[in-house]
């Protein structure tokens, strides 16, 4: 019996570790820009961007916003450090300015590697992924 | 709805599903909506309904954004319903001058009050029908002006940030006449040709320091010019006007919305014009893809006769919403109303002939893209 309940609370301390130590990976998101884009981006501005609230970086070019899918836990992750919303608020919030005529959302990219890519090739793009997936063909900016 | 225009609309649809949401840097940005209700109302017709049902109730539309340069984009709504062909509801251009400054020119969605600038797409609102100020047939809001605006932001540092609108035009009917719906009383309807002269409004929408809470005012005045029914040269200048006061705090899982709306509309001669009023408290709270909510809605279509149950309509909306598939809902809602303003409004029944306590249950699917 005492085995069974050793047996028990062992995997459900496993359980919470891996819960726990998914939950820490979920957080760790950089944010990264193009090489060549030497606009000054603080969290701020890049909460900003991604709320729609400014459109072109101080330069005067359009900001490319990219975003992950709304399932991804760096989505979770970054709406909520950066936006202060869950993902469900993020996307109402996006979508009224869509359907009201105000500004488009993010582009939604499939993957951490499409982001990377994709902010490699665009000078005007921002996105964000995991620390390791960010690559040396991008600007880590947080 | 048509043949021809159900063709048109999917095809549209069809057109815009193979074209997904693009990115700020594309050309062109596609996104759409559609509605199919059923709707079934128990002893008083309302929209087509009554103890068979109807299905008569839907919607189709189309959001283009166009973009002419970084600072310069253009925006149109089509959109068709079961009794309207394919229209333009909404096309401006809007230029941005900075961050915090946007001016536009065209004809643009009145912003009023909470809901009225995407009264239309179903999917980003909490019930199946909206709250019943929303109605054209009560005439409190309407659809869009024809005029130029602008759009400001401040931030007001840890006192939030404040969202400015304001414009100047008149409704896009103007200057033909259209048929004003001027009751006074079940005995002495009175019809008015109006012409809209110029019409100026705004929209204060507060966001609070507290997450999620936003405050809101919103109105307009308009010049108008009413002549007989038939006749030419207008016999009374009065100023149309609106006000409504919002509401709305939203969270992760809470969504609580309540708004006041008052209207005023002038009428002929000495008569003291027609005053509307309406008022609804709402809540929802999301359980995954679950979410129940609830509603208490009140109208009084003409406060002259607030004593009068065909002219004023109270009701209690319980329903629930089932996120299918992202962007798919599915909502039953059931509504238990006293009085019967809305159908006579709606020219459904005529004042005088409702059951004061009747039911209405609506079904809805909804999907955006």
């Amino acid at each position: 019996m005492n085995r069974r309940f050793l047996r028990t609370a062992a995997a459900l301390a496993g359980l919470a570790a891996l819960m726990i130590a998914g939950h820490a990976g979920a957080a760790d998101f950089v944010i990264i820009v193009n090489k060549e884009n030497s606009n000054p981006v603080d969290a701020d501005y890049v909460g900003r961007a991604f709320r729609g609230d400014v459109k072109t970086w101080p330069s005067g070019e359009a900001i490319s916003a990219l975003a992950l899918p709304e399932a991804n836990p760096l989505r979770v992750a970054f709406d909520k450090e950066i936006l202060g919303k869950a993902p469900n608020q993020t996307k109402a919030m996006w979508s009224a300015l869509v359907f009201t005529g105000k500004a488009a959302p993010p582009k939604v990219v499939d993957s951490e590697a499409n982001v990377v890519k994709t902010v490699a090739e665009n000078k005007n793009a921002i996105g964000y992924v995991s620390a390791g997936a960010a690559g040396s063909s991008v600007k880590v900016v947080k | 709805m048509k043949k021809t225009q159900i063709s048109a609309c999917i095809a549209l649809l069809l057109a815009g599903a193979a074209a997904p949401a693009l990115a700020d840097d594309e050309v062109l940005t596609i996104h759409g909506f559609g509605n199919q209700d059923y709707w079934r109302s128990g002893t008083t017709s309302f929209s087509g309904s009554g103890p068979h049902g109807t299905w008569q109730n839907d919607d189709l539309g189309l959001i283009f954004r166009g973009t002419v340069n970084d600072k310069t984009h253009v925006y149109a709504q089509l959109q068709a319903d079961a009794t309207d062909p394919v229209q333009v509801l909404w096309m401006f251009v809007d230029y941005q001058v900075n961050d915090d400054l946007r001016v536009k020119a065209g004809k643009v969605k009145f912003p009023l009050g909470i809901y009225n600038e995407y009264v239309d797409t179903r999917g980003l609102q909490l019930s199946a029908l909206t709250p019943l100020m929303y109605y054209d047939a009560l005439d409190i809001v309407h659809d869009a002006y024809q005029g130029a605006g602008l759009d400001y932001t401040a931030a007001l540092g840890t006192f939030g940030k404040v969202y400015l609108q304001g414009y100047f035009g008149n409704t896009p009917n103007s200057p033909a006449p259209y048929q004003a719906p001027a009751f006074t009383s079940p005995a002495d309807v009175l019809e008015a040709d109006t012409n809209d002269l110029h019409q100026w409004g705004y929209r204060v929408n507060w966001e609070t320091p507290v997450d999620g809470l936003h405050l809101l005012a919103s109105g307009y005045d308009t010049k108008t010019a009413t002549t007989s029914l038939g006749g030419q040269t207008p016999n009374i200048v009065g100023n149309e006007n609106l006000y409504i006061f919002s509401v709305d705090y939203t969270t992760e899982k809470l969504d609580v919305k309540s708004e006041y709306a008052h209207h005023h509309f002038p009428l002929l001669d000495d008569h003291p014009g027609l005053s509307s009023h309406a008022w609804y408290l709402q809540a929802g709270y999301h359980l995954g893809d679950w979410t129940p909510y609830a509603r208490y809605d009140s109208v009084t279509a003409d406060s002259a006769h607030g004593g009068d149950p065909s002219y004023y309509q109270h009701t209690f909306v319980v329903g629930i919403d089932r996120l299918l598939l992202d962007n798919l809902h599915v909502r039953v809602e059931d509504h238990l109303n006293h009085g019967y303003a809305m159908p006579v409004f709606d020219g459904d029944i005529a004042a005088g002939t409702g059951k004061v306590d009747w039911t209405l249950l609506a079904v809805q699917i909804n999907y955006m893209f």
